[in-house]
């Protein structure tokens, strides 16, 4: 049987020896549930240092008393010596067992430092990759390999709201996957995309979202997450709003329309013409001479045509070299006034002009800007009767030119205000009364407001007028030198 | 008697070239500029062809082909349909459902337009010829 020495100095040192082993013992269970938080680890370890100390306790007992054993056989004969000897012995091994403890006591804890360093960087990563998520505007999902929701970001809880009254931001990966089973082409998608073992791991799909009583279409993409053995983790999925998309696909294709028709109608009277002509199908030359003045027409439909087009594109894309360049505006407005004044004098419409005494400074392209004044007087003068009135009026309002066509035409009924600006868009009540290509108002548009951070407004009723209203800001880009603006007329 | 064909279009050039095309081909001709119009005048004087624009004010032509249709006594009439909206067109869908019906795309050769105008006249009297034997022998 194992003899625990008696005297207090030998007790005191084996208490050591198992304190000692104890503390270690604790440190090493704390740094293993920090690395691998696990109690049940951390447990472990503390009871395996502690029976670690217990047994080391033991052999140092044993082997002190093989000593004992040893030193009586060889004749020493006081037991007081053997005592002080065992004693001694049994110190200078717990001291030395103290010092390599303290030692791995001082790697644990240095280990701990550094295990807590690494769990605080990881962390911060952890939020800052969460922030980001959270920032996106796309609705984000991580499921894992057996469909388990992971994770959301904001949007996605935002947006798969259906039925769920708890607010967004505390809102529960459960609630927020209860939300999306409604949605069965999103809960098909996932459940065929985890199902999926090989080839194609990322998979499409559009379906519309309820939101606010609104039906919105979408798109998800999911995609397989693999590991480097390339077993499955799980699978992300990106939701995104395509309502725009399909507005723009919508708009291309009823422009491309548009285009179509609008190039193919006169170049099929171009053809018509042309063929008739050269089958000797008119005889009379007057008719002939008829026929040749059709042809031209058409062309000259087909290059305004295609010069529009081509100034709205160069505009739209940002190409357009605008050269704009401090005027007065006035003078812009006599030579639009100048250019449109025949057709007005066939028309018997009276063309007037109630322009600014004062002097209006301006930094426009004098060029496009011309075009888009000359554009409104010539829709004037066409769509009003004969011995109508059309007006064009400037003025300063504050910081701002305003810039007034007034007409007493036929006017513009109200559901067709909105579209006025709208590509190739014509009235069509008032299509009988002159041709055109349907641009002109578009090019007006983008002149003012893209290249002249300008405002266009119209007021219209119909068989009484209409008044199209353009606003630029007044004023030089570089300060006018030995002029004073602005200059107030003598009364 | 001249045949009557109507053509109905919005483009007044393109009126003019087809009628001058067909009246020297001996039809008497009647345009119309929109579907409305169109409508009025085959209620008036039912043509023997009707020749239509797509793309009208007030009316198109797609309009203009139903009603024409839903008439018991014009469900034969010949009609050409002219337009610019080439692929938004599907000829086949549109036999399918208003035969006897041809698509003509902008921009055509007048040429053509005769020669197709000529063939369906002379289709539709032989189908017209043809009915009546039928009715005998039932």
């Amino acid at each position: 049987m194992t003899h625990i020495p008696r005297n207090s100095e030998a007790r005191k040192g084996i208490t050591r020896l198992l304190t000692a082993s104890v503390v270690v013992g604790a440190v090493f269970a704390v740094a293993t549930y920090a690395m691998l938080r696990s109690p049940m680890a951390a447990a472990l370890v503390l009871t395996g240092a502690i029976v670690g100390a217990a047994v080391e306790t033991l052999l140092v007992i044993r082997d002190s008393r093989k000593a004992v054993a040893r030193m009586r056989c060889s004749g020493l004969e006081s037991d007081r010596t053997l005592g002080i000897g065992l004693y001694a012995d049994l110190v200078s091994e717990a001291c030395r067992r103290l010092n390599q403890y303290e030692q791995q006591t001082q790697e644990a804890v240095a280990c701990k430092t550094r295990l807590e360093a690494r769990v605080s960087v990881r962390r911060k990563l952890d939020r800052q990759l969460k922030a980001a998520l959270d920032a996106l505007d796309h609705p984000l999902l991580i499921v894992d390999s057996h469909g388990q929701l992971q994770f959301t970001n904001r949007a996605a809880r935002d947006w798969f709201a259906a039925g769920c009254e708890t607010p967004a931001n505390r809102r529960s990966e459960s609630q927020t996957l209860c939300a999306i089973d409604h949605i069965a082409a999103l809960a098909d998608l996932i459940e065929q995309t985890c199902a999926r073992e090989s080839a194609t791991d990322r998979r499409t799909i559009q379906f519309e979202l309820k939101h606010a009583a609104e039906a919105i279409p979408c798109r998800a993409t999911a995609t397989g997450l693999r590991d480097d053995d390339g077993g499955l983790l799980g699978v992300v999925v990106a939701v995104s709003d395509i309502r725009d998309e399909q507005q723009a696909k919508t708009r291309h294709a009823e422009f491309v329309s548009s285009v179509s028709h609008e190039l193919k109608t006169p170049m099929a009277g171009i053809k018509a013409f042309t063929e008739l002509l050269m089958e000797g199908d008119v005889a009379d030359t007057d008719e002939q001479q008829e026929l040749y003045g059709y042809i031209n027409t058409q062309v000259d439909r087909l290059t305004r045509l295609v010069n529009n087009m081509l100034n709205l594109a160069r505009i739209e894309s940002g190409v357009m070299k605008t050269q704009r360049k401090d005027c007065e505006l006035n003078d812009v407005l006599k030579r639009a006034l100048d250019v449109v004044r025949p057709s007005a004098e066939e028309k018997q419409i009276h063309l007037t002009s109630e322009l600014s005494d004062l002097y209006l400074p301006v930094h426009i392209d004098q060029d496009l800007f011309g075009q888009a004044v000359i554009n409104l007087l010539s829709n004037a003068v066409k769509y009003t009767p004969e011995g109508g009135d059309v007006c064009l009026r400037s003025r300063m309002e504050s910081d701002l030119a305003v810039i007034d066509v007034r007409d007493s035409g036929m006017g513009i009924p109200a559901e067709a205000v909105p579209r006025l600006f709208e590509r190739f868009y014509r009235v069509e009540q008032n299509n009988k009364a002159a041709a055109g290509t349907g641009l002109g108002l578009s090019l007006v548009h983008e002149i003012v407001t893209e290249l002249h951070n300008g405002v266009i407004d119209v007021q219209s009723t119909v068989n009484q007028g209409t008044c199209f209203t353009v606003t630029i800001p007044l004023g030089h880009a570089q300060p006018m030198r030995g002029k004073q603006e602005p200059i107030l007329a003598a009364t | 008697m001249s045949e009557r064909i109507i053509v109905c279009d919005d483009e007044v050039h393109i009126t003019r070239a087809v009628s001058m095309k067909l009246k020297k081909a001996g039809f008497d001709i009647e345009t119309a500029s929109d579907g409305l119009l169109g409508w009025e005048a085959i209620k008036r004087r039912p043509p023997v062809l009707l020749l239509t624009d797509y793309q009208m004010p007030r009316e198109n032509g797609m309009n203009l082909i139903r009603r024409v249709r839903a008439e018991p006594s014009l469900k034969g009439l010949p009609i050409i349909l002219l337009t610019a909206k080439g692929f938004e067109v599907n000829p086949v869908e549109l036999s399918r459902q208003w035969d006897p019906i041809q698509v003509m795309c902008k921009p055509f050769s007048l040429k053509e337009v005769l020669e197709c105008v000529q063939e369906m006249i002379l289709t539709s009297h032989r189908a017209q010829s043809v009915s009546p034997s039928t009715s005998l022998e039932n």
